[in-house]
């Protein structure tokens, strides 16, 4: 995987691509690489936040549900509660009417007994058969009562309470029934009533209204003992056979128990009440008394319904959740507490009924509650769910946008960056396309390009640059015309040195023979060789080597050639060529200002009598082949300074006689210091060695064609240094 | 070839070593034309100079006629070959030459 990377990576990269291209695919690469990074981040962080608002959002939503659950079933339970309370209070209110009755009731009463002189005695009816129908009052006796006589002063005082009675009876009783007195502990008892009790006429015979032991009721004791206004328990007694109830209160004169005034009311104007009561939610309600019994309650049947013997103690029912709520509501509290009744649930909601010890429950069914919750839990769920939709939908439609927008960068990156490579590699094609038409030898070509950058300053340069080269190229021409011209001269130069030596050998005679090759190096040396007949007896010859090279020594080589020769030929004193060879030098000397100097060796030889004399100034020894003794060695040689170095040098000629086949070997330092590669001059000990060996005797040609290719063995393919010169000479 | 100069008062000693031949007999020259002004005494060190063209023998020419003037001049520590040059171009007894 990684080697295919590479390898892709090295196509890429090796591929040859122009500036343009580059330019592009690094715009590109950049832009490119950057908003993809900058999306990618973009893009995690979106889907993060996305994950975070979604799952934030759940968990609100999920407390939401919680929280609002909680404080709606907080505000249904108090609401339950609270309908319970006011129900309580409506009930509360009955009661509150027959106890400020009775309260009124009392206070006039207590009024009567204590303040005796605002009122005047009154007369009371004593009940009579057939009494009824209206409300209207009656004094009862007690038994234990035996002087009535005794009572009639108090009975008088009292009996003005007797419109009080009935008045009160009346509105209190209004469709029903109820019962108002004053019973003093004197013995008697005023009754109001819209009928007589039973009891007055216990079977038709009777003539006189019956006692009433009313002292020995409860009421009457509760009264006295108590001293306060109090509720009897409920009771069955009203003559529609419904539940009953009395208030009763003490009243005393001058501090005195003086006896009890009370109201004993039918309970209908309650059950009315429960019964009106109009619960939602298929609940039902009832009221439960201090002792744990039912007094009434909507219900016909089942453990909560009303008891009608007020037998059934709540708090002791089996079921433990009842008897509690029995215990709570009997208690005085108020409240609310879950119930199961038959595997239904319930909620029972109960409140106090402050003026008696009784209290107030509703039961309603949990389900609605339940349902409650459940559809705020549900509303809150789907609400939840709509916004992370809606989260959702946004971070969607950001995304397409983004990468809308990336596509957009990218188009404009890539727009961008073709645009600009165009602009940037534009100048360079059309500086390589001035480029090639000055290459082309157009040098009067000027780039003009104004970019106002570095392509800019590459133009300038290339127009100096073409400025510069155009003078170069005139100068060049200008210098290789000169060039040329000077080789051409040079080479001419050169023929015409050629020239100046002899080529012609060959002088038709016998007895002598002379042979001599000059083999120049690259440039005009200074070399050269020379022999002219002096007379028909006398050959003269010369080797010389000009110091230096070039022209200056090729120059002086000619003068050198020629004044030697006109000396020689023209010498004063013949047979005196020391005295040649001086006044060479002197002629020499003048304007010599170079310091050129020449080596030479010159001879003559009297061709008849073989007598060689010869004057060597500065030269290399020549060899000499005595053929007698088939052996070479080197002449000997007077060492006399060269020629054209100072003026006045005295010369020294020396003499030699040849004999037949006897050979001189002239010869210029060419030869001896001919270097190979390894800059190992020839040296002149091998020379004498190879001619020692060779054939001396050999024509003259071949003899010297024999050295130079020992010197020519010898330096190899190094370039020739210097001027080979050689002349042989051999008398016959 | 190397030139080695060493003035010492109005004694200047040129070491010359290697090969003295008409590729580097320019230079030579040069240096004699450009340091000899006031020298008195042209000291020649050929130790190790191992090889001499006539070229070389044109400056040492024009070194002896320069100090013919002005002074004196004298070439010592010849080797053998360089000599046998010097004897054989009659430079040798024209030349102080100290072995």
């Amino acid at each position: 995987m990684k080697e295919k990377v590479l390898r892709i990576w090295q196509n890429l990269t090796s591929r040859k691509m122009t500036i343009r291209q580059k330019m592009l695919i690094l715009v590109l690469s950049c832009s490119v690489i950057s908003i993809l990074i900058l999306s990618a981040v973009m893009l995690y962080g979106m889907l993060a936040i996305r994950a975070e608002a979604i799952e934030t959002c759940q968990e609100i939503g999920e407390m939401a549900a919680t929280r609002s659950s909680a404080t709606l079933r907080e505000e249904e339970y108090a609401h339950l509660v609270f309908l319970a309370q006011e129900e309580a209070d409506n009930i509360d209110s009955v009661l509150n009417e027959i106890k400020s009755c009775v309260e009124m009731l009392q206070r006039t009463a207590t009024r009567i007994s204590n303040q005796p002189w605002e009122y005047s005695p009154r007369r009371i009816a004593e009940p009579k058969r057939g009494d009824g129908g209206d409300y209207m009052a009656w004094v009862f006796y007690s038994p234990l009562l035996l002087d009535r006589q005794s009572v009639q002063e108090e009975l008088s005082l009292a009996a003005n309470m007797q419109d009080l009675l009935v008045e009160v009876a009346a509105i209190v009783g209004e469709g029903e029934s109820a019962t108002t007195y004053i019973a003093s502990s004197s013995g008697f008892i005023i009754e109001a009533d819209n009928a007589l009790p039973d009891w007055c006429f216990p079977n038709d015979s009777a003539t006189e209204p019956a006692t009433f032991n009313f002292m020995e009721r409860e009421w009457f004791r509760r009264g006295r003992t108590e001293g306060k206004l109090f509720f009897t328990a409920p009771y069955f007694g009203g003559r529609d056979g419904g539940l009953a109830i009395s208030c009763a209160a003490p009243y005393y004169r001058n501090g005195t128990f003086a006896g009890v005034v009370g109201l004993g009311a039918s309970l209908s104007a309650i059950s009315h009440i429960i019964f009106n009561i109009e619960l939602d939610k298929h609940g039902s309600c009832f009221v439960l008394d201090g002792d744990g019994h039912i007094l009434f309650s909507q219900d016909e049947s089942g453990v909560l319904a009303a008891d009608k013997k007020l037998t059934n103690d709540l708090r002791r029912h089996e079921n433990q959740n009842i008897a509690l709520i029995a215990k709570e509501m009997t208690k005085g509290s108020e409240g609310i507490i879950p119930l199961t009744i038959d595997g239904e649930n319930y909620y029972v909601a109960f409140s106090p009924i402050k003026n008696i010890n009784w209290s107030f429950g509703a039961v309603v069914n949990a389900s609605a509650v339940t349902e409650l919750l459940n559809a705020n839990r549900e509303f809150i769920k789907s609400a939840t769910r709509e916004e992370v939709g809606d989260i959702n939908k946004k971070i969607r439609l950001t995304i397409f946008f983004m990468v809308f927008a990336v596509a957009v960068i990218v188009l404009i990156a890539s727009g961008a960056g073709w645009w600009l490579s165009k602009k940037f590699t534009e100048p360079i094609l059309e500086l390589s396309n001035n480029v090639r038409e000055i290459s082309s030898g157009n040098f009067d070509k000027k780039i003009s390009i104004q970019t106002g950058d570095e392509i800019e300053h590459l133009a300038t340069c290339f127009n100096a640059m073409t400025g510069e080269l155009q003078t170069y190229m005139k100068n060049l021409t200008a210098v290789t015309a000169e060039r040329e011209k000077i080789s051409t001269e040079l080479n001419v130069a050169k023929d015409i040195q050629r020239g100046m030596l002899p080529h012609d050998f060959d002088f038709n005679r016998s007895d002598f023979e002379i042979f001599a090759t000059m083999n120049a190096a690259r440039e005009v040396g200074g070399d050269f060789y020379d022999f002219y007949l002096l007379d028909e007896n006398h050959l003269a010859v010369t080797v010389a080597d000009v110091s230096g090279k070039g022209i200056p020594a090729s120059l002086f080589m000619v003068i050198s050639k020629t004044v030697l020769k006109n000396f020689a030929t023209f010498a004063a004193s013949p047979d005196n060529y020391a005295a040649v060879l001086s006044c060479a030098n002197n002629q020499l000397c003048k304007g010599n200002d170079e310091m050129m100097f020449v080596t030479v060796f010159f001879g003559v030889l009297e061709i008849s009598t073989g007598r060689f004399v010869y004057v060597n100034g500065g030269h290399n020894p020549p060899v000499i082949y005595h053929r007698a003794a088939n052996s070479c060695e080197f002449l000997s040689v007077k060492k006399n300074f060269v020629l054209a170095g100072m003026e006045n040098v005295q010369f020294k000629q020396q003499e030699i006689k040849l004999e037949h086949g006897d050979l001189i070997f002239a010869y210029t330092d060419g030869v001896n210091e001919a270097m190979n590669e390894a800059h190992e001059e020839y040296t002149s000990a091998r020379l004498l060695k190879f001619m020692n060996g060779t054939n001396c005797d050999a024509d003259l040609k071949t003899l010297l064609a024999a050295v130079r290719a020992d010197v020519a063995s010898h330096v190899g393919k190094a370039e020739q240094s210097d001027d080979i010169t050689m002349l042989a000479l051999r008398r016959n | 070839m190397e030139i080695t100069k060493e003035l010492n008062g109005t004694t200047l000693t040129l070491i010359i070593s290697g090969r003295l031949d008409a590729s580097n007999a320019q230079e030579l020259t040069s240096t004699l034309n450009s340091s000899l002004d006031g020298v008195k005494d042209l000291i020649f060190d050929f130790t190790n100079l191992k090889y001499v063209a006539s070229a070389g023998l044109r400056a040492l020419l024009m070194a002896q006629k320069r100090m013919n003037k002005q002074g004196s001049m004298k070439i010592c520590h010849v080797d053998e070959t360089v000599m046998e040059v010097l004897e054989m171009t009659g430079f040798a007894d024209l030349m102080t030459i100290e072995p």
